[in-house]
This record gives structure tokens, C-alpha cells and sequence, in this order.
């Protein structure tokens, strides 16, 4: 599902993008309609971010992030005017363990339009105790009319 | 998974201790048989072949306290490779699973499941949860499914027996997703890792993101423990049926069990802790269970008085099973516990008919090197 759970630190990100696996199932987007992304996730996740980036899939056009312990809802929306065919989303998770033990998690990135959802990006696993790691994932976008 | 190596003193002199009183309402039933436990005088070594013999009836924090799986626990499964679905569409796909295409139940079967897989509280949040205890309360109940089989024989067909259980977390200071290390960690990253000094590339917000990984790894390595005597409260039930052939329709009671475990923390010295359980395993076998203990001291050296109590509900002639023990632990150092503890039962012999205390025994002296402290709330 494109998604890298090993630490970015360690090498888990792909050169060139965070993860290609994805791009091979693209995310099919209306025109002229705001792309909404929403993080569905456990309290283990304490801040995230999504990119969007060019189609020559190296620049960043515009980077939205958020802490999940502020009261704001995990969820960003996408200007339709910036969805174009070949770009992509990337996102960034960074997951923190507790001092006390092993916890499971429970993740999904969630892809929506006028209230209709396209797809997600899901993801569980066990972080263990006194770990962090981030998690990231990509979806190239595919406008359709 | 906790690793432990026992040993116990072995002296025939001092099995001498042990003393015979006439106790009157007690029968000593089968009791906890220590790995690596030694037989030694006739009387103990008659209680001792019969306590290994029947694991059902161990008098010990761990046999009462409130399991993580309910339903495995009561039929006595296999808890190694558990199946725990994360979303609606997985646990449709596990669900699937329990049914044969014959249209029976699948044996071998060990699922749990927590609200976020049947679609609920998906999209809570780190500060939902610390906000909300009806977020947390729903969030941390988990409902376990467990089928085992038991073979044919030439007076009875094959069965299959289906436990459902549910657990239920009252009240727990050992919550992880509590502790406040992981939310001030935040503050780290932010602190140490401002967006605007890393390129504006993918490969940039890589950069950012492992600086962010290494900034909070680093602050959560040096976090400082929690507190050792932290409290709880958190209950289980679990309720099976015996499916002859597998086939639901024919589906019979099989046994029942309920649990209740608290903890609470005195001060910053001492932790007292309560289970109590009961269980209906057949029509003529069911039992009620209390364990409690009382630890004193700190983090790295604690000694501590338990006792336990089992007692048949449901025979004709009810009869109970006592133990006490005292012991201690020390930290000797990181992930390494020596502990020495030394108990025994109390009760009625009902194979030698006599009532026995040989709680002190010295020959019940025992100690073990152990990677984690003895049992605590948060397990």
C-alpha cells in the first residue's frame, strides 16, 4: 500500500518520493472539486503532514501540518484548483511509543470528495515501548473530468 | 514475554517445618506447582503429584487476575498468534473466516476485536483521548472470539467449542496513551526542527522528518519511568458454547466466567490489589476465586504479603484451597529482577484427610532471575 514502516532515519523512504507501491493505484479525482485528506488515527500519532508535490515529483508545492493534541480536526483540504493529473500527495506521520509498554496502533489516511470517499491508505502495526517512527505515504493523483 | 528461571531450596530436614493442624472448613485441593518443584515428604508429595495434575484450580495472582483475552482463556487456547483486525473491511474478511464452506464453525479461530475495526471512533485523536474518559472508555474495550476442537470418540462426536469474551478497562493510571512524555515530546520536535531550514523537496521533508524521528526518540529514551504502584480497574466476561460438529444450530451452553481486578496505590510506598473470579465450567464444576496483595517499598526493592483463596461453588460438599506467600524483589539492573519468595497452602487434604499448613516451609523457599517485576496493573 505504499506505506514505509521503517524509520525515514533508517532508509525506509524511497529515493526520488516517499513510497512508489501507491502510484501504481491512483487516487481518481473530480475536476473542480476540493480533494479533502483526513487522518483517522489512534492517540499514538502525534503529528502529521501531508505535501503536495509537482509532477516532476521532487518539488513541494504546499506542505500542511498539524499536531493530533490540539483540539483541530486531523484534516486538510486541497484547492481544486491545485488538482492536476501526475501530481501527488505525500503524507508524514511520526508515531511516538510509551514509556510503559508495547501499544498497537491503527492508521488510515482517508481521500473524500463532496462527502464521497476514494480511497484510504491504511496501516496498523505495534510500536514498541519507548520507540518513535514515522510512517509516510504517497498517491498520485489522476484528474478526471 | 517475560523470561524466568526458578529454583527452589530442597532440604528433607526442613521439610520437617511443615506442620499438620486441624483447620476445620478447608480441603485442600490441587494448588500452583513451580516449574522445577521437587517432591519431597509422602504427605506433600501426594498434594504435589495431584497439583500438577489439574492446572484448572491454581491459587495465584495470575490464575484470578482480569485476562487481555477473555474468551482464550476460558477454553484454555492458544494466545500466540491472535488475529486483530483494524478496519470494517478486515474484520469482515476475519469474520468470513469462522465459517466453513459447509457452513459450520472453523476451530482454531483466536480474533480481537476493538471498536476502531467495527468502524467506530475511527477518526479520535490524541486529544480526544486524553480529554474524553467515555473516548477512552469505549476505545479500550476489546472483544476476543476463540473456537478450539475436541476430537471424536467412539460414545461422542467431534465438538466444537465457541467463547466470546469482553473486556472492560474502568479506570487504569497505567494507561500508556496517557503518560504525558508522549505529548510533550511534541513540543521537541517543534522546538528542534523548525520546517522553514529544510529544502522545499521530497527530499527535504524526508530531512524534516527524520529530524523530527531523532529529536523525539532521543527525548523519549531519556523519559523517566512511571510511577511502580499505579491503579486500576478493569473487569472481563466470557460465556461458551459447545457446537456438536461445528454446526451452530445444535449449539449448547458450555461454560461461563466473569473477573474483576483493582488496584490501588498508597502513597507513593505501597499498592494494594484485589481479583476475584468465578466460574461455571459444567454443571457439577465452578469455582470462586480471590487473590489479594499488598506490596511495599519503591521502584527497584519491594517485599510483599499475597493470598489467594479458592473455593468450590457448585459440588455438593464445597470445599476451598488457601495460599499465602510473602516475598521481594529487587532491581538488580536494568531488565534484570532477582526475586525470593517463600509460601504455601492452607486448607483440607481431602485425598489424606487431614486439614495441612505448610505455608513456611522452608523447602518452599524459592527464587528466580526475571527480565520484568512480578504481576502489575498494567498487564
Amino acid at each position: 500500500m505504499g506505506i514505509v514502516d521503517r524509520p525515514l532515519s533508517e532508509g525506509g523512504a524511497m529515493p526520488g518520493g516517499i513510497s512508489s507501491d501507491t502510484e501504481d493505484t491512483p487516487l481518481a479525482v473530480s475536476a473542480n472539486k476540493p480533494l479533502l485528506l483526513k487522518l483517522l488515527s489512534d492517540s499514538i500519532v502525534i503529528s502529521y503532514s501531508f505535501h503536495l508535490v509537482d509532477s516532476d515529483g521532487e518539488t513541494v508545492i504546499k506542505t500542511w501540518s498539524g499536531k493530533t493534541t490540539d483540539e483541530d480536526d486531523d484534516e486538510v483540504v486541497v484547492p481544486a484548483s491545485s488538482l492536476q493529473s501526475g501530481r501527488k500527495i505525500v503524507w508524514q506521520l511520526l508515531l511516538v511509543g510509551s514509556v510503559r509498554g508495547d501499544v498497537n496502533y491503527s492508521i488510515a489516511i482517508e481521500y473524500s470528495q463532496d462527502g464521497s470517499v476514494l480511497g484510504d491508505d491504511p496501516t496498523r502495526g505495534t510500536l514498541p515501548k519507548r520507540d518513535v517512527k514515522s510512517l509516510s505515504g504517497v498517491r498520485r493523483i489522476e484528474v478526471t473530468t | 514475554m517475560t523470561s524466568r528461571w526458578r529454583a527452589q531450596v530442597i532440604s528433607p530436614a526442613l521439610v520437617a517445618c511443615s506442620m499438620t493442624a486441624v483447620m476445620p472448613s478447608f480441603a485442600i485441593d490441587p494448588v500452583e506447582e513451580k516449574a522445577g518443584a521437587v517432591a519431597s515428604a509422602t504427605p506433600l508429595r501426594a498434594r504435589d503429584e495431584k497439583a500438577s495434575a489439574d492446572e484448572e484450580a491454581k491459587v495465584s495472582a495470575e490464575a484470578f487476575q482480569t485476562p487481555t483475552l477473555p474468551a482464550m482463556v476460558l477454553l484454555n487456547a492458544d494466545t500466540s498468534d491472535v488475529e486483530r483486525p483494524g478496519s470494517v473491511r478486515d474484520f469482515g474478511i476475519a469474520l468470513a473466516n469462522v465459517i466453513t464452506p459447509q457452513g459450520t464453525v472453523r476451530s482454531g479461530i483466536a480474533m480481537e476485536v476493538t471498536p476502531r475495526a467495527l468502524g467506530l471512533f475511527r477518526s479520535t485523536n490524541a486529544y480526544r483521548y486524553r480529554k474524553d474518559y467515555w473516548n477512552r472508555f469505549v476505545q479500550r474495550i476489546g472483544m476476543s472470539v476463540a473456537t478450539t476442537a475436541e476430537s471424536a470418540t467412539e460414545a461422542t462426536p467431534s465438538v466444537t467449542n465457541l467463547a466470546i469474551g469482553l473486556r472492560i478497562v474502568v479506570w487504569d493510571d497505567a494507561d500508556p496513551l496517557l503518560d504525558p512524555a508522549s505529548a510533550r515530546a511534541l513540543n521537541v520536535e517543534a522546538g528542534e526542527c523548525p520546517e522553514t531550514s529544510f529544502p522545499n523537496t521530497v527530499e527535504g521533508k524526508q530531512q524534516w522528518a527524520g529530524c523530527k524521528e531523532a529529536a523525539v526518540k532521543e527525548y523519549i529514551t531519556d523519559a523517566p519511568d512511571p510511577a511502580w504502584n499505579l491503579g486500576g480497574l478493569n473487569l472481563a466476561g466470557a460465556l461458551s458454547a459447545v457446537l456438536p460438529e461445528g454446526e451452530a444450530d445444535e449449539a449448547s451452553f458450555g461454560s461461563a466466567a466473569a473477573w474483576l481486578t483493582a488496584g490501588l496505590p498508597i502513597g507513593s510506598w505501597a499498592q494494594l490489589v484485589g481479583s476475584v473470579r468465578f466460574r461455571h465450567v459444567d454443571p457439577d464444576n465452578g469455582d470462586l476465586g480471590l487473590f489479594a496483595r499488598l506490596r511495599m517499598g519503591s521502584a527497584r526493592t519491594r517485599g510483599y504479603v499475597e493470598t489467594g483463596l479458592l473455593r468450590q461453588t457448585i459440588v455438593a460438599e464445597s470445599s476451598a484451597t488457601g495460599r499465602l506467600k510473602v516475598g521481594t524483589e529487587f532491581l538488580l539492573a536494568p531488565g534484570v529482577w532477582l526475586s525470593a519468595d517463600i509460601g504455601g497452602n492452607f486448607g483440607r487434604d481431602a485425598e489424606e484427610g487431614n486439614d495441612v499448613l505448610d505455608v513456611f516451609a522452608l523447602s518452599n523457599l524459592q527464587w528466580a532471575l526475571e527480565d520484568a517485576p512480578g504481576w502489575e496493573m498494567s498487564q
